[in-house]
Parts: C-alpha cells; structure tokens; sequence
C-alpha cells in the first residue's frame, strides 16, 4: 500500500511538475533575476522569430495535451489496478480500432506540425530569400569571421566593396542597422557572409532566434532582420542596447571564451557608426 | 559457515551517507591558496653563480615589494610619499577622466545590469552577487543591509524595513561620487555598483579565473593551458610587450595593455575579453602591470646577486632596483609616439596616386634599405613561404645532436632545398634533392620567430594603417623585426603600408567569393539568357587573377 | 517442473532448439569456465560487469562536470591536488573538454550499448529462444575480449599529452583532426578513434551471432511472432548495427589517416590554427568538414536506436510479466520498432539543421524525423494499453518500467520540439537537447536496465535482490533524475550552449547559476544513491534468497532453465505452444499459460 501511494504520488507530483514548470517560470530555483533574463527564451525581436516562436507554442499545446493525456493515464492505471485483489486481469491482446485510432491522431498532428513550418524554414535559409524582386543577389552588409576564440566583424566600407582600403574590422562588437527607413517588414534584411579561419564554430543570437555554423573552407550567406517594433519594446526598458552572440559549436578549450554582442541601430545612427569607424580606421589614436 | 545477511542494516547506513550529502546543501567551495615562485631562469642563474641556496633572499624581497596572489599590492617607498604616488590606487590616480566615464558607463549598461534593475524597481533582497568583486558585496552587505527589506535582522528582532527614497546619514558610509546631500539611500545603492573600480585583490581574483591558466600564477606564460598553444602565452615577467603604441623596448602604456584586452590578438589563442566592463580590465591591466614590474626586479636582483660576491642582497640594492622599475612604467605615457602623424586617406585618393606610392613601397619592400623581404620574403608569405628567407634562420647540422627537440615541435627547424643560380633544384647522386636543416632564430621570450604571412590578411596588432605604421617605424618590442632605419621617411612607410594593405586585400577571400559568383552567374546567363548581354560584366572579371606583386589596381576597382 | 513434451521431441545434435543432454559433462577450469569462457551467460555476465564499471568511471565525470558547472574555476575536490597543483586545484579548460568528450564516449560505447546488447543481448537471446547457446560461442567470446583493447585505448588516451581527447564525443573536424587545434587531439584523438573501432568490432561480431542465433535456433514451435519483444528487439538493434557501423568504422579510418597520414578527407584549405597551416606542415586538405558529420550521424543517429530499442523491448517483457496482462498489440509493437530501424536510417541529418547543410535536405530530414516520432508514440500507447486493466504487481522490476514509461514520455515529446526546424535553431545545441537525450538515455535506457537487472537477476544468480533496498533505490533514482534532468530543460530554453565550461561572464547566463547549483545538488545525489544498487547487486549475489525457476511466474522460455541455468541451458527439450505473454489467460486456473505449457493434449 506505501509502494502504491508512493509511486502514484511520484509520477502525479511528475504529471504536475511538468505542467507548472512551463505555466510558471520565475520560480525560487531561479534565483533573482531581473525582467530580461527568465528561465524561459529571451525576447524576440527578429522578423522572423516570431514565426519561431508561434510555432513553440502550437507544439506546446499539442505536446502538453498529449503529456496529460498519457502521464494522465499512466498515473491513474498505477492507482487503480495496483490494487491487491484475487481476479485476474482483463485478457486482451489489443484492440484494432484503437491501434488505428493511437495511429491517425499523431500521424496527423505531426503533419500538421511538418508542414506549418515549412515555410518559415525556407523563409530563414533557402538561397531566394536573399535575393531581391529580380533574383539580384542583396548586397552584403558585413563578413563574419569565427576563429579561436573571437568573433571579427569585417564591413565594406564606405564603397560597400571588401578588399579595398576603406574596409574596417569591429572585434566583438556587431553593429547592423535597423532598416528602418524599408517601409516593407520582409525586406529588413541584412546580409552577412559567415566564415571560419580555423574550426567550426556557430554563430548564435538569442534574441534574434538565429544559430548557424561557421564551416571552414565554406562560404555561408546569411541574414538577419530585425523587427523595429520589437526591438523598440526591448530597448524601452533596458540600458544597455546590445544582446549576445555566442559560440555555438565546440571550439576548442576556449569555447565558452568565444563571446561577441550584436548592437542594432536605426538607420541613421548607423551611418553616424560608420564615418565613426571610417575615421577611426584611419585616426592615429 | 553462513554470513548473516547485512540487507536489514544497509539503509540506515546509506540513509546516514545521503544525509551528509543533504548537508552539503550550502556547500561554497573556495580554492586552493596560491603562491608565487621564482622562474627558471632565476634559479639556472643563481646556480650558476653558485648561490642557489640564496634564492629565499629574492623571494623575500619579492613578496614585501609585491605581496602574494592573496593580496597583492606595491611597496610604497619614501619616493613614491614624496611625489604623493600611491600605486596601490592604482584606478584613483591614474586614470584619465574619460577612463573613469567609460568604467561608470559599462558598468551601468553591461556588468552591473542585473544589479541596477533589481535596485531601480527596489528588490534590494534580491540583489545577485557580482562575480570577481568581492569588495563591493562586502560593502553592499555591510553597509546596505537595511535595505534587505523582509529579512530578520541579527538579533532575531522584527524584519528591518527601510524606505530607499529616504535619504541616508553620510556619515555612515562612502560612496565614491556621492553628492553630499539630498542623497537617498536607492542612489547610493546605485552609485556603489557604476562606480565600482575592483581593488587589487579582486583583480587578481579575476586574473586566477580568466587567465591563470595560460598565462601562470607569476604571469610567466606557463600556465597548463599554456604549454599546448602557439604562440606561446605571453611572458610579462620580461617586461616587453610586443602590440604597443610606444617606442621598440619601452613599457607598455596602460591603454596598450587595455586595447589587447579589448581587441584580442587575434588568430592567437588570446581572446578579447571586451565582455568584462572597462573597469574590470583597468583592474586585470592593473594586476598584469603588477606581475611584470614583479618580475623584472626578480630578474634585476639575480644580476644585482651575481655581481655582488657576497650573495647578499642589502636593502638599498632592493630599494633602488624597485625604484628603477617602477619608474620605467610609470613613466610609460611619455613614451607614446606616432600620436600626431596624418594618416593618408588613402580611400579619398586618387587611382593614379595609390599606384604610385603602392608601386613605390613595393620598390622599398625589394630594396635593401627597408630589407623586408628578407624576412617576409619576395612574395610577402614570411614564415609560410615555401623558401625560407635566411635572414631569419641559421644552418644547423641535422647529424648533430644540439636539435632542441621542444623547439623542434614547435616548429623551430626548417629544411630548405638548396637551388643553383636558374633556381633548379640541386641533387645528389642518387638523385635526392640536397637541403639543409636551418634553425630558426628565438625571439625573446624563446619563441621561433615566425615572419607575418602578408597574403592572410592577419595583422595581430591591429590592421589600421596607424597600426601598421607603428609596427614599421619603431619594429616590434622583442622580436627580430627592427625600427625603421634613419633613412627611411614617413612617407616611405606609408607607401610600405600601402604596399602591405595590398598584399593582403589582392587574397581577400570575400573578394575572391564574389568575383566567383559572379562569374558563375554569369555562365549561367550565358547558358540559359540571351547571348548579347553577357558582355557587360567581362572588364570587371579581369583584376582578380593578378596577385601580389605586379599590379595595383585592386586598389583602383574600388572606385 | 514435470516436462509434458519430453516424449514428443528427439533429442539429440543437430536438432534446433534441442538441448544437448548427455554430452560435455567434463569440468571446466576456472579460467575456461570464468574468463575464457564461451558460455554466453558468463559473457553476458562479463559484459555487465564491464558496463557497471564504467557507469561508475563515466557517473564520476559527469560529476567533476557537473562541478563546475555549479561552482566554476573553484577547487576541485580530490582530483585537484593530483592533477592541478598550479592553479589552485580549479581544473583548466582542457580538462573540462575531456570531462564532457570522455563521459559522453564511455557511457554511450562502454556503458549503454555493451549493457542492452552485450549483457543482456548475451544472456537472454539464447535463453528467450530456447537454444542451448549463441550459434557462434567463440565469435561471442572474441566479442567480448575486443572491448578490452578498447578499454586499452580509452586509457592510453588518458596518458597522452592534453589528458585526453577534447573535440566531444563527436569528434567533429577540423577540431579533431588538426594536431595543433586542440591540447586532445595532439595524440589522445588517435587513441580514442582506436577505441571507438574495437568497440565497433566488439558490436559487429555480437551482432553477427544475435541474427544468426535468432534466425536460425529457435526451438521448435517457436515462430517469429511467438517471440518475445525483447528477442525482436534485439535482433532490430543488431541489424541496425550490423548496417550502420561499417560505415562509422570507415569514417574513424577516415580521420586516422587524416590525423596520421596527414590525408585531407576532412581538412580544408587555409586553415590557420594556432598559428600552423596544416597544409604548410605537408598535410592534404581540400576536405570538407561536413563530410564527417553526414558519416559519422549515419552511424549515430541509429546508435541512438540501438540505445533505446532493446530498453523498449526489455520494458515491455517486463511490464507484461509484473503487469500480470498480455502486452498490448503485440504486432503493433513489432511493426513500430521495424519502422523505427527503418526510419532510423533516413533522419540522421536533423542533428545537422544548424550545420550549413543544403537547406532543401533540411526539409527531407524534418519530415522524416517527424514520421519517426509516431512508432514511439504508438508504443507508448501500447504500454498504457497493457497497463489498462492489469493487476499491477509493484515489485522492483515493475517500478523502474513504470519510471521507463514516465520518462520516455517526456523524453520523446520534447523530442517534437527538435525536429520543428525553426524551433531547433534555436534550441540546437542547448541544454534542451541535453535534457531530452538524457530523459531518452537515462530516463530510458538506464531505467530499463535497471528494471532488467531486477528481474533477471534471480536468472543469472539463482537469487533475487532485495525488494526494499530495491524500492528505496527506485523511489531516490526517480527523483533525482528528475531533478537533474528536468531542470535542464529550463537552462535549454534560457538559451544555455552545452560544452560551455564556464558561462556566467555572459549576459544571458549570469542569472542561470542557482539553478546549476541545484542541478548539482541532484546529481550528487543521483550518484550516491546508487550505492544502495550496488550494495544490493554484490550483496544479493552472495547472500540474497534463493528461488526456484521461475520467481515471478513468467511464460517466456527463459523461466523454463534452471537459475542459474548450467551449461547447455535447458536440462529439458522443448516445444512452444503459443506466444510469450499469455498472462490472465481464462482457460487455466493459473494466473500465467507458458510459452511451452501442452494444455490441448491433456
């Protein structure tokens, strides 16, 4: 009888934990923390993550109603026939219909799920999606440069070609601008060329939902927009206007060295950062 | 015989174990005590004198000069009381007012963020402790305490509530930057974190946290990590520095040391560190500065030990050797140069002119008055060239046994095939080609010295045109690269410059991927688009097969 | 036990499934008998001996990681004085990379997968199937004796320079293959790649004989919808071996030669690393880094089936037996766990969405790893179905089958998350995925096991373990499992990267500390708890109760031998009547039909 209460309670206090956790996130386990950083995924501010997002939360709801219903099910099976008695148990070796039935149901709702996502997905990395109305390659804002363990940001210049003498490096710090003068929300992209001097890395912004390896010998073409709106939301009530990048993929002993911060500027502002930049590429400081 | 069975007693025995483990709940490691040492070369040399047992004379002087990694700190002398110096503040009188802004300003935006959200919406209870800054939850908790609101106080009397908005007695506690009145608590709370400059101790905390194990515990560049990377971890204990903005051999300014912080050197191991506030790395600049003063007088007192026959060290000698060290780095700022040349804005100048003057350093690159190519070689390859350059290196007998096999490892040997006059290869009689072994020269820390590989595009010490210049004008601090000669004008180097910039750009990968795209577009246009279009783009394919040396106008395209 | 069939079968050499009576009655030497032996128990026994021994050595590096993780760059208790004397006893960066690279190594190739297949792979198959042992005994031997040139090299890796190898288990290039990348692959990855191949040889020639075994000597009556999951599970996890670990072996021969022959499958042009050009040092290169990924999660990707379809088919065998219910859908059960093998081979780039890879195969790989969540859920569904209506009897075997279930069930579902393309970018390589593998992996696979070691150990020891210390040992396991790995979701979705030794300095990490430290706390606790198994295990072996044949009253053939059985196995011939779960069965009194029970000629 302690065995059976016991277990039931366990795999109850499971069936709880596991919902409460998701409904509740700032809990006393967290420690402190102020509104930016939770326990749950930081604020989403690219034009994309939203999509991201969404779709968490349509699995979310399908996930948690198949949780309820099984660990429901395995919880209540434990309570009620751990119980002593002398009959035995029901003698059945399963049951057709059910089968199909425990077959359609997630079949469909993984399909469901396969396919919402399709479209986000060759939204955020198929080839046509950097490339402007008449199939023109858009023009690359900024080359990324992964190497042990630093992150090296390397723009055009002034004349918005590499390889010539006006290009500049940033270390750690990656500006990009906002677009905010492009009235038109899926056509606030920045592209980026994504690179690796030495092993793998993989460049990741949190905030911006974006993760991607950085593969030596490989050439990537990425983007990233950002949402002004939400960004501005962001920005409301934080000082500092900058999110992290990290490492991603296994570097090296100084992996968890391999740190940068992505900065977003509206537009004119990132003008103003590149005569910054420009004069200081030629300043004598 | 049978053994009675033990299953009744084991849980009460295991249930006693997971109990302790239970305990260990609040469990706050701390680490090991470190202490300094004296190098190697410290020790080889007192032996060779015959005065090793005297080396517990050196590390007495040390730690009163310099303290333990515990509690660092500097010796004050009747000097520094004279000049009204106190290096252990080291932040208070040393640093510039646009430092201090710059250390308040990243406190508030990055490090302290955490921090000074939670006191802004007045969770003060909440207020997680800052890493590395011992001093400052020292203070927080002493002096900060009442406005743990909620929490019991000691005595077990009733929680302590006090109002934030309320202004506070002065006198109770010292808030740098403080205005005297008017002040309420919830600023003060505030001001503590922007204002945080961390003390010595804390820094050397941070430095056994960030770099200890690459750089070692006395800053020798031999810390575990240290042995497996190339190149190695810089030894401060040398007092030399190579990426420095002052003239060859001097020490390094404060800011030289803070922009490595920042920037990293890159393609070393050596990462940036630009997520620590400015604070934060004023204080690692501090304790590095620390570690090589250390070390310089370490190795000043074994000459000082040589010299004298006795093998006594008298306390003037100490005194005056850590005068003289200290003097070299304090006085570092004077030595800061290049800091009112005009940099060519060679992005505003005309083709015509960037041919010119490109053409120009590459006539200085060949020549022997700048003599570069004798090291970074015809092509600007350096130590990657498939040739050599001699300059670099002397002929060894491979038979012999004087290989080093550690330098070996390190890439310190080069077998170089030997060429008759047409550049043929020469051979033996059974027609292996004839080589020789060469050694490469050590710069001075012991490292082989490996010229920069122009064509990557990798400049360590920064790739501004400044950077460029200072590392051409006045060669680099402990290696084999020289100031420039006399005979060499500003302009003259800033034609290497130019001439160098072009080396790199004419490899630039991102160029080469966007040339070839292009190009493939383009093909692709041939094969599927009308024909008479695909003229357009043929005059802008042309540049990117020349390299190097014989042409310059890769500069010239980007017009 | 009276034999009812004696009469039926002509015993004798030759015939499937028949004991061999009278013969090879000569003792064996110890040494023949216990450590060259070709008995497939003692292998089996062997290889669980092996498993537990580097549960216990791959428990302690998750330990020092977990370390830390709680308390970073602080003084590492007991391992700080020996190994780092200068830093204050806080262990260095390379040291962590071996930490995670070695635990992840040692407890999928020398704990999980020589446990499921070779302990009870060995031990069972016969036993299940009523053959008197594997089809090759010495092939079975040599299986066993190659994992310990791997164990050989595990070691050796340890005693290079660097302490080990540091590029994670995956051993993804350039990292692993350029000696100057990392302090592990200086020589420590060669060692480690020469382990990985033996344990690879190890696993082909067990899994050669399980096929052969079990297609060619099961006893008469005995059709392949007669055998128990666990027998069909298994026989799913040797075919996908036997296909997917050529194709690792190729690809470890593969960096060997990169990293000693200096070839360049894998090496591209211009790499600086640490201020060496591999191809200035005379190496080959224009290579492809992703070539070994798309390799080596050929192999993996299934692995991971091989991980955790014997559990389920372990899980099932036992939860039917203490259920005291036939399993639910049987077929359906069979078919999904082929479906799974089949599926498993056509998913593996979704350990790659992130990689770089052709977008488009990202699509292809997201639809497939969607499909394959459906036999897991089908199965899933199957085990409440047999619960539905038992008569649950909550022995020890029973409740770590009930944690299995527990534990799959959010394991697998959080499995969805990753397989959702733009969710998985974001949660790609974060704790998230550390929780869900370790849900599958410990919460699974290991629950199974233990469940298995319960209730087979009366089997292998003629004793069974204690039910209360069992029961304490299930009650503290479960919690704390939960406690370590659930909390890991969190640190996931706050966007913690695994691998990072030391993640505080970060924005959006700092606040995550109290949690690890709570982590820590669990896993502690997960450790020390296990003492009271092992208490239990080397106790019960020598002083435990001793039962009959069949304690728990289970059909399947196995229960039919002796416990321990001797050597031969069956000291009865057999024939089989009917499937392995007739449990509740109306037309007899008894609670239980055995699989060899004649009723129809009484």
């Amino acid at each position: 009888m302690l065995m059976r209460i016991t277990v039931t309670l366990l795999m109850a206090a499971l069936l709880v934990f596991g919902l409460v956790s998701w409904a509740d996130y700032d809990f006393w386990l967290m420690g402190p923390s102020p509104s930016h950083y939770t326990w749950w995924w930081p604020e989403e501010m690219s034009t994309l993550g939203q999509h991201a997002d969404n779709l968490f939360w349509l699995i979310m709801v399908m996930v948690t109603v198949m949780f309820v219903i099984t660990m429901g099910a395995l919880t209540y099976s434990i309570w009620k026939f751990s119980a002593k008695r002398q009959d035995k148990a029901v003698f059945s070796h399963g049951s057709h219909k059910l089968e199909l039935l425990w077959t359609a149901i997630p079949a469909a709702m993984l399909l469901v799920i396969a396919f919402s996502q399709m479209s986000t997905f060759a939204a955020m990395q198929f080839d046509s999606s950097m490339e402007d109305e008449n199939g023109e390659e858009l023009p690359v804002l900024c080359e990324i440069w992964a190497s042990q363990f630093d992150w090296r940001f390397r723009y055009p210049g002034r004349d918005g070609r590499f390889g010539t003498n006006d290009d500049f490096e940033s270390a750690y710090e990656l500006v990009i601008p906002m677009r905010d003068r492009e009235p038109d929300h899926d056509k606030k992209k920045n592209i980026f060329l994504l690179r690796s001097r030495d092993v793998l890395h993989s460049f990741f912004v949190p905030h911006l939902r974006f993760k991607r390896d950085a593969v030596p010998g490989m050439t990537q073409r990425i983007w990233l927009g950002v949402d002004d709106e939400q960004l501005a939301e962001i920005m409301a009530d934080r000082e500092d206007k900058s999110f992290d990048i990290i490492c991603a993929e296994l570097c090296g002993w100084g992996h968890y060295k391999m740190s940068g911060r992505v900065r977003v500027l509206p537009d004119a502002e990132y003008e103003k950062w590149v005569d910054e930049m420009t004069a200081l590429q030629f300043g004598n400081s | 015989m049978r053994l009675r069975p033990l299953t009744s007693r084991g849980p009460f025995v295991l249930a006693g174990l997971l109990v302790g483990v239970f305990a260990s709940c609040d469990y706050d490691p701390g680490h090991a005590d470190l202490s300094f040492g004296l190098s190697e070369t410290t020790m080889a040399s007192l032996d060779d004198v015959g005065l090793a047992s005297s080396s517990p004379q050196v590390s007495g002087a040390l730690t009163t000069l310099f303290g333990t990694p515990q509690d660092p700190h500097y010796l004050i002398t009747g000097d520094m009381l004279d000049e009204d110096e106190n290096p252990n503040l080291a932040g208070e009188f040393e640093l510039t007012e646009e430092q201090w802004e710059a250390i308040a300003r990243d406190n508030r935006s990055r490090r302290f963020l955490r921090q000074l959200d939670l006191i802004a919406s007045e969770r003060f209870a909440e207020v997680p402790e800052p890493l590395y800054a011992g001093d400052l939850w020292a203070i927080w908790t002493r002096d900060f305490a009442p406005l743990h609101t909620g929490e019991a106080s000691e005595d077990g009397g009733p929680a302590t509530t006090v109002d934030p908005a309320s202004a506070f007695p002065v006198d109770d506690l010292w808030v740098p930057g403080l205005p005297e009145d008017g002040a309420t608590w919830a600023e003060a709370a505030r001001l503590l974190f922007v204002q945080w400059y961390p003390s010595m101790r804390e820094s050397a905390e941070m430095y056994r946290a960030q770099c200890l194990h690459c750089h070692g515990v006395d800053g020798g560049g031999n810390g575990p990590t240290g042995e497996f990377l190339e190149p190695r971890p810089r030894d401060y204990r040398l007092g030399k520095f190579k990426w420095i903005a002052v003239e060859n051999g001097k020490r390094p300014r404060r800011q030289d040391l803070v922009n490595i912080l920042m920037q990293g050197a890159y393609t070393t191991a050596m990462p940036n560190f630009a997520r620590f506030s400015s604070g934060q790395l004023h204080g690692l600049v501090d304790y590095v500065r620390l570690l090589a003063m250390r070390g310089e007088t370490e190795t000043r007192l074994v000459l000082e030990m040589g010299d004298s026959d006795s093998g006594d060290l008298p306390l003037d000698t100490i005194q005056s050797t850590y005068s003289a060290v200290w003097a070299n780095w304090r006085d570092a700022d004077e030595n800061y140069v290049a800091a009112d040349v005009v940099v060519p804005r060679w992005d505003q100048m005309s083709v015509e002119d960037q041919v010119t003057r490109g053409e120009h350093g590459r006539e200085l690159f060949m020549g022997t008055l700048a003599n570069c190519f004798s090291c970074h070689g015809m092509d600007g390859r350096g130590a990657d060239a498939p040739n050599l350059p001699i300059s670099l290196a002397e002929v060894v007998d491979a038979d012999d046994h004087e290989i080093d096999p550690e330098y070996e490892a390190r890439g310190g040997y080069r077998w170089v095939e030997l060429k008759d006059a047409n550049g043929q290869t020469l051979t033996d009689a059974e027609g292996h080609a004839k080589r020789d072994l060469y050694r490469i020269k050590p710069d001075d820390w012991g490292n082989p010295s490996m010229p920069r590989n122009f064509t990557q595009s990798i400049f360590r010490g920064g790739s501004r045109p400044i950077d460029l210049y200072r590392r051409i004008k006045y060669g680099i601090t402990g290696t084999i690269m020289p100031a420039a000669e006399a005979g060499i004008s500003d302009g003259d180097i800033w034609d290497l410059v130019i001439y160098v910039k072009t080396l790199a750009n004419s490899t630039d990968l991102a160029r080469v991927y966007e040339h070839k795209r292009a190009a493939l577009a383009e093909l692709h246009e041939a094969e599927h688009g009308d024909a008479g279009h695909s003229n357009d783009h043929d005059d802008d394919d042309d540049d990117d097969d020349h390299t190097d040396t014989d042409t310059n106008d890769d500069d010239a395209s980007g017009h | 036990m009276s034999d009812p069939n004696a009469s039926s079968i002509r015993p004798g050499m030759g015939e499937p499934g028949t004991t061999r009576t009278s013969h090879e009655h000569h003792e064996l030497g110890f040494i023949r008998k216990y450590i060259f032996s070709v008995d497939h128990k003692v292998i089996g026994i062997q290889f669980m001996l092996l498993g537990l021994v580097f549960f216990v050595l791959g428990g302690l590096f998750a330990m020092a990681i977990r370390y830390q993780l709680a308390w970073p760059w602080e003084s590492m208790p007991v391992i700080g004085d020996l190994l780092f004397p200068n830093t204050g006893q806080a262990i260095t960066p390379e040291f962590y990379t071996m930490l995670f690279t070695m635990h992840g190594t040692i407890m999928i190739f020398f704990v999980i997968i020589p446990l499921l297949t070779g302990a009870f792979g060995n031990f069972l198959i016969p036993l299940m199937i009523g053959a008197p042992d594997m089809a090759f005994p010495k092939l079975n031997m040599y299986g066993f004796w190659a994992m310990i040139p791997a164990v050989g090299c595990v070691f050796m890796s340890f005693l290079q320079p660097g302490g080990g190898p540091g590029a994670g288990w995956t051993a993804y290039p350039p990292l692993s293959t350029i000696a100057s990348a990392s302090p592990g692959s200086l020589s420590a990855q060669t060692w480690w790649l020469l382990a990985l191949t033996w344990v690879g040889f190890s696993s082909m020639m067990g899994a050669v004989n399980y096929v052969t075994t079990i297609v060619k000597m099961r006893a008469p009556g005995l059709t392949m919808f007669r055998m128990p999951l666990t027998v069909w599970a298994l026989l799913i996890a040797a075919l996908l071996q036997l296909f997917a670990l050529p194709v690792l072996t190729a690809a470890s021969m593969m960096q060997i030669s990169d990293r000693v022959f200096q070839s360049g499958f894998f090496t591209p042009t211009n790499l600086v690393i640490n201020q060496i050009n591999p191809e200035g040092a005379g190496a080959a290169a224009g290579g492809q880094p992703l070539l070994w990924q798309h390799l080596f999660w050929f192999y993996s990707h299934p692995a991971v089936y091989i991980m955790v379809v014997p559990a389920m088919g372990l899980a099932s065998d036992i939860l039917s037996v203490h259920a005291r219910k036939p399993v639910f859908g049987y077929k359906p059960m069979v078919y999904s766990m082929c479906s799974i093998a089949g599926l498993g081979f056509i998913v593996w780039g979704h350990h790659m969405f992130a990689s770089g890879m052709n977008p488009a195969l990202g699509m292809t790989f997201m639809v497939a790893t969607m499909m394959i969540a459906l036999p897991s859920a089908i199965k899933v569904f199957n085990w409440l179905g047999t619960l539905w209506g038992s008569r649950i009897q909550l022995t020890t075997p029973m409740l770590f089958t009930l944690g299995f279930i527990a534990m799959f069930i959010i394991g697998g579902l959080s499995g969805i998350w990753m397989a959702a393309t733009p969710v998985d970018i974001y949660i790609h390589d974060t704790y998230i995925i550390v929780a869900h593998f370790h849900y599958i992996v410990f919460g699974g696979s290991v629950f199974a096991l233990f469940g298995a070691i319960y209730h087979w150990y009366p089997k292998m020891f003629g004793r069974v373990m204690n039910e209360t210390l069992g029961k304490i040992h299930f009650v503290g396991t479960f919690i704390f499992t939960n406690g370590v790995f659930y909390m890991m979701h969190q640190l996931g979705m706050a966007g913690l990267m695994r691998r990072t030794a030391d993640p505080y300095d970060y924005e959006s990490y700092a606040h995550l500390q109290p949690l690890n430290v709570f982590i820590t706390i669990s896993a502690f606790c997960l450790f020390v708890w296990q003492i009271f198994f092992v208490w239990n295990f080397f106790h019960s072996m020598f002083w435990g109760k001793r039962v009959g044949r069949n304690p728990w009253n289970a059909c399947s053939l196995e229960w039919e031998a002796p416990s321990p059985p001797g050597h031969g196995n069956f000291d009865s011939p057999l024939r089989v009547y009917r499937g392995p779960y007739e449990y509740a069965d109306p037309s007899v009194e008894e609670d239980f039909l055995a699989q060899t029970r004649d009723i129809e000629s009484k």
